[in-house]
């Protein structure tokens, strides 16, 4: 059975007389371990997706099944849970609390689960022990986004939401950033998706989706993924 | 102004409803409290002006021992300034009626009607001897102290009478009843043809009698005929000669004055200084007085008045001081959320003034609306609540507000002049900045180490979630400041306001329950011999119900506090049985106990605090006239009237002559039989007055009831002005951090954790804000103390545990409403969209 799996989803937003259908019926699935690149046009719909998949927001029409549960099915409270455990969100803009260190970022997210992993030890592996007690404004964009990660991972989820996870980031910061998901991917056998407007990393997935308008135009699994080192951009 | 600017601010004053509308509210609470409070005061004393105008009462008062005559009243008439003279004839009877089955017998006092005199002819005679009669007059041409009909008419012939409608009213009398009073044998039988109010009787208290329980229930007006036929006021000698027992006197020009005005005073004064001098060397002496001096509750009504409007100049600043803070946060959250906005507009070429007029009017709009409506609120509803309870009180109809348009556009003016000021400040920044600056989002403020951190020990000690709260707080430095103010403040009022109720309240009990422990005090007759006085104390000793007797002299002085001229009507007291003395009235200090010496006196506290007394200074007094030293042994804890206490020794020393006793204090062993005692007392000639303590009682109840209006007045403004502020820091916290909260939600904090990330921070701000507003309370407890505290009395000292913890409770109570209030803004932010925004 595939690990994720959304059949015919809807998502549709009114705003006063206007209807805007930002999921058309989209279908496809994931299996497990998968590092899945959605890729697509900006406003095709694929934020959307990461947000229904994650759980931060409902589905109108259709179901969505993760790991055998009916997340689409699930209560605001059941939701919380299921984000609470199961996923780790990483953002174009990090979201960072300003307030704690990097250390006491991941150490937000720990604390709330039932097995984390030891927030200075996955801050080791992202290279940042000597940086663990500064703030995010004494961090550079590609060390904050590691923070992100780390604190992602800290949850030890079931799978890893990246949305545009490269955008503030310069190429070879980028690359990093990539390699580190990929390693990630690998290593760990998390189920990793990434949501990017930019194709040229689609030759690092096992599974490209692209999505427009809303509906899954092509997927595309690739037995022999290339490495984040060979890409250009 | 551009017309896109103006559909923009309507539409964003609609879009932010609760901003607007807590600027709108601080405004409105700061300027009714400010307008209501101070407008109460002077209204008081318009009301009452235009009452005591309209009922013709007269400005000085002329009272004597021995009467006066028709020679007399016509030459008070020609005094300059005297506008009209009045004579006046009263009198004591015991007034009999029927109730619940049986019948009544209490003392009244009789009033007359206006008297038909002939105007007398100056031929150089002596005064008629004999009782000329006293009819009513119908159409008297002066008619002072008139009465206000409320039921009924005023009587026509010797066998009519009007009742005091209050006291028709407790003794269940009926216009129709027939009464009878009597006194010296005399009885005479009237109908009651109605009710009415007398200007001289205010308040409650209705005065001495020398008949029954010496406690008049009430006062009647009868034709003079009736007073005469039974014996007016006068000594026993006076009675035979023909004469009035006081004169009226209305001032030219008084009228046209405000009877509580330097102008007013300084007018009759000039007047009683003629009269005086007019009578001066004359040997029976008479007492030539004003209103207040004359006439108690008048005077204490003046005195309300005007610590109403100390209280009405403190507090308000420290509502307007709040709702400045309150508008300086507000905006400047505004103008931090329209950053891009203000830079877009810079960037098409608006200029400064134009984009500033934007959040300048939408900040006056709020606070002129807030400002009207607190206007009308303040002068509608403030004062008529206020007199209400003063209404229950005092008698005076009906209550007016006196609109001061100067105040009222002072305090609107203030108000939104501060709030225009605020919005200022915070806009300055942003209008500074280079419209590309602005279009960036701000950077969000650093993370710091904050100065707890590097106190390791502590620092180490504390879980996760308390280092977060306390950086957070530290990080926003100025909301911090602002919220601690703001709770602080409000606090610091309710402490006030509470501690005025203690402060209040507490002396009755300490008064009465810890101070006083007699029951009634009886004054001789003038002029007895000392055997007499003998005999008596005799008679008294063996009888039942009395549990000790002091015989003692009371006598009434007057103290001068050489600093600033203030006059206090003091009693000097004196004893030789200093045991029986300490077990009537206890003299304390916080030093303890304080004996009664005989190389000092024990002078009461307010005046010794008020002329700066401690134990070794001197106190100078006029006694009839003379003035005298003597030195202050000991300052007595003391909450009502003013007192010198000495030995029968010390005494002598001062005065040079043994102390005349011309009282006695009784304690009883069963207050119920007071009544019953008085009466007896009162039969015999020995004894002219009774007054029981009750009496006092009832006085100060008077005042306590008047304040407590004012305090219930104040503690619900506070609680408004913490509520509003609380909900509003709070409102702009949660805004400011939306971000922050929307990741926590991603995450997956649940509803609960997300909130107490805000509500640890509240309450850690409400601890330290009530913390600082207790302490501050009691500063201000004391300031308002000091400004309110009337005349006579003293205030009990110091705020009671028990309003502190009311305070705190209510303080924290309204910051917990605050945060279960804001649970729905913060459950619903939405976390997609919180996200989207660049950071």
């Amino acid at each position: 059975m595939a690990f994720i799996e959304l059949d015919e989803v809807q998502k549709t937003y009114r705003m006063g007389e206007i209807l805007i259908r930002a999921l058309d019926r989209i279908s496809f699935t994931v299996e497990k371990g998968e590092f899945v690149v959605i890729a697509g046009p900006s406003g095709a719909g694929k934020t959307t997706v990461l947000n229904i998949i994650g759980g931060m927001d409902t589905c109108d029409g259709g179901r969505m099944v993760v790991d055998g549960d009916l997340v689409s099915a699930y209560a605001p409270r059941r939701l919380t849970k299921y984000r609470r455990h199961d996923i780790g969100f990483v953002f174009q803009f990090y979201n960072l609390v300003h307030n704690l260190t990097a250390l006491e970022n991941v150490e937000l997210a720990s604390q709330i689960c039932d097995n984390p992993l030891d927030p200075a030890t996955i801050l080791g592996e992202m290279g940042l022990s000597d940086r663990k007690n500064n703030f995010p404004a004494q961090l550079s964009g590609g060390e904050q986004q590691r923070v992100a990660i780390a604190r992602a991972l800290a949850k030890n989820p079931k799978l890893m939401l990246c949305d545009e996870p490269t955008g503030a980031l310069d190429y070879v910061t980028g690359k990093q950033i990539l390699k580190l998901l990929q390693q990630t991917c690998t290593n760990r056998g998390m189920t990793v998706i990434v949501i990017t407007h930019n194709l040229a990393i689609a030759p690092v997935a096992d599974r490209l989706i692209r999505i427009k308008s809303g509906k899954a135009t092509e997927i595309k699994t690739n037995p022999h993924p290339a490495k984040v080192e060979s890409i250009e951009w | 102004m551009n017309t896109m600017l103006t559909k923009n601010l309507i539409r964003e004053i609609w879009r932010t409803k609760a901003r607007f509308l807590s600027i709108l509210i601080i405004s409105m609470v700061g300027v009714s409290f400010f307008v209501g409070v101070r407008g109460s005061g002077p209204s008081m004393k318009y009301s009452a002006d235009k009452y005591f105008d309209s009922h013709d009462m007269a400005d000085i008062i002329i009272t004597s021992h021995t009467g006066f005559s028709e020679d007399d009243i016509a030459g008070v008439r020609e005094i300059g300034g005297v506008e009209a003279v009045q004579p006046d004839l009263s009198g004591d009877a015991m007034m009999r009626y029927w109730q619940d089955g049986s019948h009544h017998e209490v003392p009244v006092t009789l009033m007359t009607m206006p008297i038909k005199r002939e105007e007398p002819e100056w031929d150089g005679k002596p005064a008629v001897i004999g009782l000329p009669d006293a009819d009513i007059d119908p159409h008297p041409e002066v008619w002072m102290n008139r009465p206000e009909i409320v039921e009924g008419r005023l009587p026509r012939n010797d066998y009519e009478c009007a009742l005091d409608y209050r006291m028709a009213f407790s003794a269940e009398i009926a216009v129709g009843d027939v009464l009878s009073y009597s006194n010296n044998g005399a009885v005479r039988r009237a109908r009651v043809v109605g009710k009415v109010d007398s200007p001289l009787y205010i308040s409650f208290s209705r005065g001495n009698s020398t008949l029954g329980n010496g406690k008049s229930n009430g006062f009647v007006y009868v034709s003079g005929n009736v007073i005469r036929a039974l014996g007016y006021k006068l000594p026993i000698q006076a009675r035979l000669r023909p004469g009035y027992s006081a004169l009226n006197v209305r001032v030219a020009g008084a009228e046209a004055l405000d009877c509580f005005s330097e102008a007013y005073a300084d007018l009759t004064d000039a007047v009683i200084g003629r009269i005086e001098v007019f009578h001066e060397g004359v040997k029976d002496e008479w007492q030539v007085k004003t209103r207040q001096e004359n006439n108690e509750s008048y005077a204490n009504y003046r005195d309300a008045a005007n610590s109403l409007g100390k209280i009405g100049e403190i507090f308000p600043l420290i509502f307007f001081v709040v709702a400045a803070l309150v508008s300086l946060t507000t905006m400047t959250r505004m103008i931090e959320e329209k950053r891009v906005q203000i830079g877009t507009l810079k960037a098409l070429g608006f200029s400064t003034a134009a984009i500033v007029s934007e959040y300048l009017l939408y900040a006056i709009c709020a606070s002129l609306i807030g400002s009207a409506v607190g206007v009308l609120l303040g002068y509608r509803f403030f004062p008529p609540l206020i007199l209400s309870s003063y209404g229950v009180v005092y008698s005076i109809k009906p209550y007016e507000s006196v609109f001061n348009g100067a105040q009222a556009a002072v305090a609107a003016m203030a108000v939104v002049g501060s709030t225009a000021i605020a919005t200022l400040i915070a806009c300055q920044k942003e209008l500074q900045s280079m419209p590309a600056a602005l279009m960036r989002p701000r950077s969000p403020r650093p993370g710091k180490r904050i100065f707890l951190e590097h106190v390791t020990i502590l620092w180490k000690r504390f879980s996760f979630s308390r280092k977060v709260t306390l950086r957070n707080l530290f990080r926003y430095k100025s909301r911090f400041l602002m919220s601690v103010i703001g709770i602080a403040g409000s606090c610091a009022l309710l402490v006030t306001g509470f501690g005025l109720q203690d402060s209040v309240l507490g002396i009755n009990d300490k008064q009465f329950g810890e101070l006083w422990h007699y029951d009634m005090a009886c004054y001789l007759a003038k002029d007895q011999d000392p055997a007499q006085n003998r005999a008596l104390q005799e008679s008294l000793l063996i009888s039942p119900h009395i549990k000790g007797v002091l015989f003692s002299c009371e006598q009434g002085i007057e103290i001068m506090n050489p600093e600033n001229g203030k006059l206090y009507a003091a009693y000097l007291v004196g004893a030789r049985d200093k045991d029986e003395l300490s077990r009537m009235i206890t003299l304390r200090s916080d030093g303890g106990a304080l004996p009664l010496t005989d190389d000092g006196a024990v002078v009461t506290q307010k005046v010794a605090d008020d002329m700066n007394l401690a134990p070794g200074d001197t106190l100078a007094f006029t006694l009839d006239s003379k003035e005298y030293k003597v030195k202050v042994s000991g300052v007595s804890e003391n909450y009502i009237l003013h007192y010198v206490y000495l030995s029968d020794a010390y005494y002598q020393k001062v005065f040079g002559e043994p102390m005349p006793y011309n009282q006695f204090r009784l304690r009883l062993d069963d207050p119920a039989e007071e009544d019953a005692l008085a009466r007896a007392l009162l039969s015999d000639e020995r004894v002219a007055m009774v007054v029981h303590i009750s009496k006092f009682m009832d006085m100060l109840r008077d005042m306590v009831t008047t304040i407590n209006s004012v305090v219930m007045v104040l503690i619900v403004s506070s609680a408004v002005l913490l509520f509003v502020v609380m909900f509003n820091l709070t409102n702009i916290n949660i805004a400011e951090r939306e971000r922050e909260l929307a990741t926590l939600k991603l995450l997956g904090f649940y509803d609960r954790e997300t909130y107490q990330y805000i509500y640890r921070e509240n309450r850690l701000l409400t601890a330290i804000g009530t913390a600082g507003g207790l302490a501050l309370g009691v500063w201000m407890h004391y300031v308002v103390m000091h400004s309110i505290e009337v005349g006579n009395a003293m205030f009990v000292r110091g705020v009671e545990f028990s309003s502190f913890v009311f305070a705190a409770a209510l303080t924290v109570a309204f910051s917990e409403t605050v945060n279960v209030v804001m649970r729905r803004r913060i459950r619903n932010i939405n976390m997609v969209e919180s996200l989207k925004s660049v950071e």
